[in-house]
């Protein structure tokens, strides 16, 4: 080639080198601005905690471990390093394949799976049964799979999971699923593409805070369950992780997190405890008092804080007995990821109490895992509350007597005072007050408490170090019915919140 | 295989380097094969009825070279099998009222037919009245009829134009021409998916209920359709005069600024171009044209646009649509001397900028109002379309009605921009010719900003992906 010829091909090929790098360039970024972040912040924290080689326990399953098992509560009450893995909707091929997706990146000791759904029989998942939408399985699997990066692997997974081509594709080029998302990208996009992903900070877990109102709660079938008919999809793939774990000398565990149970969903429980003893596995069956199901759920299936603390707290227990984990509290290693995040976790609860546009069940849930704040929670005589069966339950726990019971049926006031233990370990001290009984000299964070009922609308409610302030009279909420407030280690007070009752509804009064 | 795929988009480049590195003996053959291929890959049942017009039309061609047979029974015989094709395609019996086939669909729904038949017949034409040569190789005849770029809707090329081009190296590994063709592809890319469907969303919503809004809405839902309508046919034109481009074959364009018009008549120069002159020359001046006295032109005229009309649907939504075109021109040269008259006596200046907006706007609202006919399932339709535009609803602009048409409320402030800039791009076309020179004069900073920026936009606020149905345009319709 002449001299000329070549300089005139390098000004030619310059430009087009320049536009095809810039275009790869703008559509990395695209893709990263644009991407849905659910599964990135889902498993930010995994990816890091897996390189450090941190994950004893790996909680695979669906939305109801999502819900139901809370990594940071095992870590506070056990000191094991646990991952939730679950995913929304995953049928069980679906956390077969989470589970080899993971495994490429740690090696836990112990492997939980939840069981349910067991009886479903479809391989494909945008080829779901009758009752499944497979738009929404589809949308749900992006949680699961979108934070892994396309390797063999998750292409292998992909062939097995989806049968369309199309909808394969939008997990290997997911710009053909979130590129619509310019119209709708919020300041949190452009952190991560500056910052990258932060996780959510619960490992992998999700915190629902609702009262399920009206829980379908099935009657106990007795004698009609049997094990599922034939082998299932949902069979087949347990057993294929089961002897993958056995395979890799992982301890697994079986369970089904508590949920109302309808007769296909025992009968698959049934079936998942025949194949445990099959493979010589434990099966863990929570005990039935775990949960209360009028106010542990968030909705039908899914358990909400209290009811992921209690369910956490039973596995915590089990596990402590079945397998040899280590506890991890006190090593210095774990201390910027669990222990920085369980403190984080706690404030965030609080906060959940405090927070403006949280209703008054919201908060009396929250308050019961609340252990670095006190509460003070006043209703009075008249109340719509008192026929509120769920927010009794709820003030019941959170008392720890059942005291509030006899105000509800005598229709007086009641007032608790929640004082936590001075070290913010978790015990607690409460008192109560209801018909014409007061308290004195009650030893708060704010001072000495004194409560007198003196007429129906005139309480009072002060410390001794300051008798000027009563807690419990403001004129301009004086027909507000329930009132709570809460305070610090160091005697600050928030803000009197007011509620009135409607039925068995609370509008929150400003 | 559309247009609107990845596989064309992996296909067009090989195509390319195909095309540039083959032969000049065997540039037919291998056009040929690719042509076949991308016409199996819309389905193989249409490769038999591209085989047997062009079959039908080159034997005519052949009959007609020889000069022993009349000229009009072989081009009457020809036009009878081919235009039959495309009647049985089309007859209200056998097809439903859009158009599709219910009781033939499984056989008589090939894809492109009419484009490709009028395409063939032309050259018939042609060759009858000595305008053009006989084609005597058959790969090359058929490589022209079947061309892949405007297979399925045109633009409907002239033998005279393509035929020549296969017997030369092509000159598209011109760096320019690479360079035009990648630009034009992009604006095409561009009018499609960014703007054609998303005008869709509003002109479905607002047709399917037409009832359910005030006047305001249902006449910006007929701007849309306007518009809609020009950006998805012109974009398919100009992906296939790049494509074709690429392919080393210069095609004539197929719009110029129709919108831009300021009269009806002008408005059909710079719409559809290829179908409008193929009308012209095979229909009209056959007819007579406008040489056998005034009212045998506008006879002529009124039968040119209800052939038109009945090209595009059987329906007969569609020849109304036809026959008002033929009206507004009809209606025009009559009222010619009255609008003369009243030009002289208010004392406007015909080449004033006012008085310009206003023949491009009354042309505009005209042909807006005919395309209400050319969308409507039926004459019910169009007429309770029409009717309730006439409600008087102003309010609608700013009572978040417009938000409310299956577009979140960012996509219609978006569209205001790109429309403008559609129409910025119409008056550089008019006005300096090919819109892709035009940028490439401009300073490489510029074209790379626009380049790059294209491709993003395309990629990020285009309408594809997932539940997208691939590229199917308008036009592959009629």
């Amino acid at each position: 080639m002449h001299h000329t010829e070549t300089k005139q091909f390098l000004r030619r090929l310059v430009p087009v080198l320049l536009f095809v790098l810039l275009v790869v360039l703008g559509l990395i970024g695209a893709t990263k601005l644009l991407e849905r972040k659910d599964s990135r912040v889902k498993y930010a924290s995994f990816f890091q905690e897996a390189e450090e080689g941190h994950l004893d326990i790996l909680l695979m399953g669906n939305s109801h471990v999502i819900n139901g098992i809370s990594p940071l509560r095992l870590w506070q009450t056990s000191g094991y390093t646990a991952y939730n893995m679950g995913g929304h909707g995953s049928p069980m091929q679906a956390t077969y394949w989470e589970y080899r997706l993971a495994r490429q990146y740690c090696r836990p000791q112990v492997v939980v799976v939840d069981t349910y759904m067991l009886e479903r029989d479809y391989q494909y998942l945008d080829e779901p049964d009758d009752i499944t939408d497979p738009d929404t399985t589809i949308e749900q699997l992006h949680l699961n799979m979108d934070a892994f990066p396309l390797n063999r692997m998750k292409k292998e997974a992909l062939e097995d999971l989806i049968h369309d081509t199309d909808k394969r594709e939008s997990f290997r080029l997911t710009l053909r699923v979130y590129h619509d998302r310019w119209k709708s990208l919020t300041e949190e996009d452009f952190r991560a593409l500056q910052k990258g992903y932060i996780g959510s900070g619960l490992m992998g877990a999700e915190i629902r805070t609702g009262i399920n109102r009206h829980p379908a709660i099935t009657a106990d079938p007795g004698s009609e369950v049997t094990p599922l008919q034939s082998e299932t999809v949902g069979t087949k793939y347990l057993r294929r992780i089961i002897e993958s774990c056995q395979e890799d000398g992982i301890q697994i565990i079986l369970t089904q997190v508590p949920f109302n149970t309808e007769l296909a969903d025992r009968e698959a429980t049934y079936t998942a405890q025949a194949i445990a003893a099959e493979y010589g596995i434990p099966f863990f069956v929570f005990p039935q008092d775990t949960v209360d199901l009028m106010i542990d759920e968030n909705d039908d299936g899914h358990l909400n804080l209290m009811g992921m603390i209690r369910a956490t707290d039973a596995l915590g227990a089990f596990l402590q007995q079945e397998t040899a984990l280590v506890d991890h509290r006190g090593d210095t290693a774990y201390d910027h990821c669990y222990e920085q995040l369980a403190g984080q976790h706690q404030l965030a609860i609080t906060n959940r109490v405090m927070a403006e546009e949280s209703g008054l069940l919201e908060k009396l849930l929250a308050a019961q895992a609340m252990e670095d704040q006190g509460l003070v929670l006043y209703i009075n005589s008249g109340s719509g509350l008192w026929s509120d069966e769920a927010a009794l339950r709820l003030i019941e726990r959170l008392a720890g007597t059942p005291a509030v019971w006899e105000a509800a049926a005598g229709d007086t006031p009641y007032l608790l005072v929640r004082e936590p233990h001075a070290d913010g370990q978790g015990a607690v001290n409460c008192w109560e007050a209801w018909g014409d009984g007061s308290l004195e000299d009650v030893p708060s964070a704010i001072g000495h408490l004194y409560y007198y009922p003196v007429e129906q609308r005139f309480r009072f409610l002060y410390t001794a170090e300051d008798m000027d302030v009563n807690y419990l009279y403001d004129d301009a909420h004086i027909d507000e019915d329930v009132r709570l407030f809460c305070y610090g280690p160091d005697g600050e007070t928030t803000p009197v919140q007011y509620f009135r009752s409607m039925g068995t509804d609370y509008l929150r009064v400003k | 295989m559309q247009f609107v795929s990845v596989a064309f988009l992996i296909f067009l480049p090989v195509a390319a380097l195909c095309s540039a590195f083959a032969p000049v003996r065997l540039r037919p053959v291998v056009l040929l094969v690719l042509n076949l291929l991308f016409c199996a890959s819309l389905g193989w049942e249409n490769l038999p009825f591209l085989g047997l017009v062009i079959l039908i039309t080159y034997l005519s061609g052949r009959l007609l070279e020889n000069g022993t047979h009349a000229t009009r029974p072989v081009t009457a015989s020809c036009t009878v099998l081919c235009v039959g094709l495309l009647v049985l395609h089309r007859l209200p019996f056998l097809t439903g009222a859009g158009g599709q086939s219910h009781v033939l669909s499984a056989i008589l729904a090939p894809v492109g037919l009419s484009f490709y038949t009028l395409q063939a017949l032309s050259y018939v034409y042609d060759v009858a009245a000595g305008r053009q040569e006989t084609e005597r190789h058959l790969i090359r005849y058929a490589a022209f009829v079947s061309f892949f770029p405007t297979l399925v809707s045109g633009p409907i090329t002239r033998a005279g134009v393509f035929l020549p081009q296969l017997q030369s190296r092509p000159a598209v590994w011109n760096w320019d021409q690479i360079r035009c063709s990648i630009l034009q592809l992009l604006y095409g890319y561009f009018l499609k998916l960014v703007v054609a469907e998303r005008l869709t969303i509003i002109v479905d919503t607002v047709y399917r209920k037409p009832s359910h809004y005030g006047g305001l809405v249902v006449f910006i839902a007929s701007l849309c359709y306007s518009m809609e309508l020009y950006c998805d046919f012109a974009g398919y034109s100009i992906i296939a005069i790049a494509a074709a481009r690429l392919v080393g074959v210069e095609l004539p364009d197929n719009f110029n600024a129709p919108y831009l018009a300021d009269s009806v008549s002008q408005f059909w120069h710079r719409w559809h171009i290829s179908l409008s002159t193929w009308l012209k020359d095979y229909v009209y001046i056959p007819l007579g044209g406008n040489r056998r006295g005034k009212w045998r032109k506008y006879l002529n005229i009124l039968l040119t646009f209800a052939v038109s009309g009945l090209w595009h649907g059987s329906g007969l939504t569609f020849l109304i649509w036809g026959l008002l075109h033929g009206v507004y021109q009809v209606l025009g040269a009559l009222l010619q001397p009255l609008r003369d008259r009243l030009v002289e006596i208010l004392g406007l200046r015909r080449e004033s900028f006012s008085h310009r907006l206003y023949r491009v706007l009354t042309t505009f609202l005209l042909v807006d109002l005919a395309w209400v006919w050319f969308r409507a399932p039926d004459v019910s339709k169009a007429l309770q379309i029409l009717r309730q535009m006439t409600h008087f609803s102003p309010w609608e602009l700013w009572d978040g009605s417009l938000y409310q048409l299956g577009l979140a409320p960012v996509e219609v402030w978006l569209l205001l921009p790109v429309l403008g800039l559609i129409l910025v791009a119409d008056h550089l076309q008019a006005s300096k010719g090919d819109l892709s020179r035009v940028v490439l004069r401009q300073s490489a900073v510029f074209r790379l900003c626009v380049e790059v920026g294209a491709v993003l936009i395309i990629v990020i606020c285009g309408i594809w992906g997932d539940g997208y149905v691939a590229g199917r345009f308008i036009y592959a319709g009629f």
